[in-house]
């Protein structure tokens, strides 16, 4: 049976989850939500996600939401199949979660506001604030500033292996690259830009990006 | 080798690793770091963690920064003593704990976070508490809380009938948000209050919330 994924294909969190799917060979069906009409927020999406939010799965009789608690699951679940995106040990697992953590609290909040502001809301015919996508970039070159650090030392933020932790960041500077013009954050930076080169290349996140028509 | 946890004991996120090696029944030796001093932005404590921030957890060669990384690195390394917090012997059960862990992460903390910091740390920067961010914050938070009551009256803790990682990570924040004005949007929920009653007065979170004393007395 396939794992339910209920998300637009385009969406930054459904395409975390999504990602670490095609990772792990694991067989999916997106089930879209519009999220312009509002579907996430309708009586019969809150009872898969009460926050009203995407993505949520549904795997048999097996419910979960949060994009990093359930590519946390699969990559668990899957532990043995495709690459090990967890790391080998309780320290390597450590370290993994420790930059997951930096994804979640020190870089999303940035660019999720810096996207809503320069892409999302003039999208919507809305003014963004350019003033708070300065203060967003601002922020963001100082996080990239020790992304390049720890990148000088270690091919991938965990530590020689693509990992969660990589995996999280991709959505989040494909809309930065693509779609915000922020694409100098990474390429002015010689070792971020080659951790980027290397994790957007991999085959499981191009066959995302052909499923979301890019 | 006794773990080093370097941080302060009046700091939430240091706090919410202390109650977990506390649960856990974990050796560890705070070692304190001056913020007033500035000494989390300066070295030798920024090689450490380059964020710059607290608290940051040595275990012999492995060093680890992000409170609920270290947290959930404790609860493995020492799931077979103390109280079980991330339900190791069932799959499901475990990936209901990260959920909620998560939901914490994202709904909760992004919320909770500024209204605390208005309270107690605007202050020290001279500055009265804005009340246009405590009532915004303190709408969002109030949407999370229904959520958690109506969670809380099916489970007694959030990830199911068993105290976790989940509700633990709330604590600490909350343990300062309860000294507020705004703590009502706890004491009017009934499930919520009851759980935030359940899970403030567990042993390992007593040690913890005696230290826990920011703005008071000169603090």
């Amino acid at each position: 049976m396939v794992v339910k994924v209920y998300g637009p294909v385009t969406a930054a969190c459904p395409q975390r989850v999504l990602t670490c799917l095609l990772e792990k060979d694991v067989d999916f069906e997106i089930v879209h939500i519009n999220l312009d009409a509002c579907d996430h927020k309708k009586p019969d999406f809150l009872l898969r996600q009460p926050f009203g939010q995407v993505p949520a799965i549904e795997d048999a009789d097996f419910k979960l939401f949060e994009s990093r608690a359930i590519i946390r699951y699969y990559a668990a679940k899957y532990e043995k199949r495709g690459p090990n995106l967890l790391g080998n040990s309780l320290e390597e697992r450590a370290v993994v979660d420790q930059w997951l953590e930096v994804e979640a609290h020190n870089f999303n909040e940035l660019v999720y506001n810096l996207v809503l502001q320069l892409v999302i809301l003039p999208r919507m015919g809305k003014q963004g604030d350019s003033a708070l996508a300065l203060s967003c970039q601002q922020k963001l070159d100082k996080v990239f500033d020790v992304y390049e650090q720890r990148l000088s030392g270690s091919a991938y933020l965990a530590g020689d292996s693509f990992t969660l932790a990589d995996l999280s960041h991709l959505p989040g500077i494909r809309y930065l690259v693509e779609d915000a013009g922020m694409g100098h954050l990474v390429s002015q930076r010689k070792h971020v830009n080659a951790w980027w080169e290397t994790i957007s290349n991999r085959p499981a996140w191009k066959k995302l990006m052909k499923l979301a028509g890019y | 080798m006794a773990l080093k946890l370097y941080g302060a004991a009046l700091s939430p996120c240091t706090s919410r690793v202390m109650t977990c090696l506390h649960e856990k029944e974990a050796d560890f030796e705070l070692v304190p770091i001056d913020l007033f001093a500035g000494e989390h932005k300066q070295l030798p404590f920024l090689a450490k963690n380059p964020f710059g921030q607290i608290p940051v957890l040595e275990d012999g060669d492995l060093s680890l920064f992000e409170s609920r990384a270290i947290s959930a690195y404790v609860a493995e390394k020492f799931k077979e003593t103390g109280n079980d917090l991330i339900r190791h012997q069932s799959f499901k059960e475990a990936a209901e704990v990260k959920v909620w862990m998560e939901v914490e992460s994202q709904h909760y903390h992004p919320a909770i976070s500024p209204i605390i910091f208005q309270f107690f740390a605007a202050p020290l920067q001279g500055k009265p508490p804005d009340q246009a961010i405590i009532d915004e914050n303190a709408a969002k938070l109030g949407k999370v809380l229904d959520v958690y009551e109506d969670k809380l009256g099916r489970t007694k803790y959030l990830a199911g009938d068993f105290y976790s990682l989940a509700d633990l990570f709330h604590l600490s924040f909350t343990y300062y948000f309860m000294k507020t004005p705004c703590a009502d949007l706890i004491n009017e929920r009934p499930h919520v209050k009851a759980w935030w009653e359940d899970i403030s007065s567990r042993p390992a979170f007593q040690k913890v919330a005696s230290a826990m004393n920011f703005g008071e007395n000169g603090n």
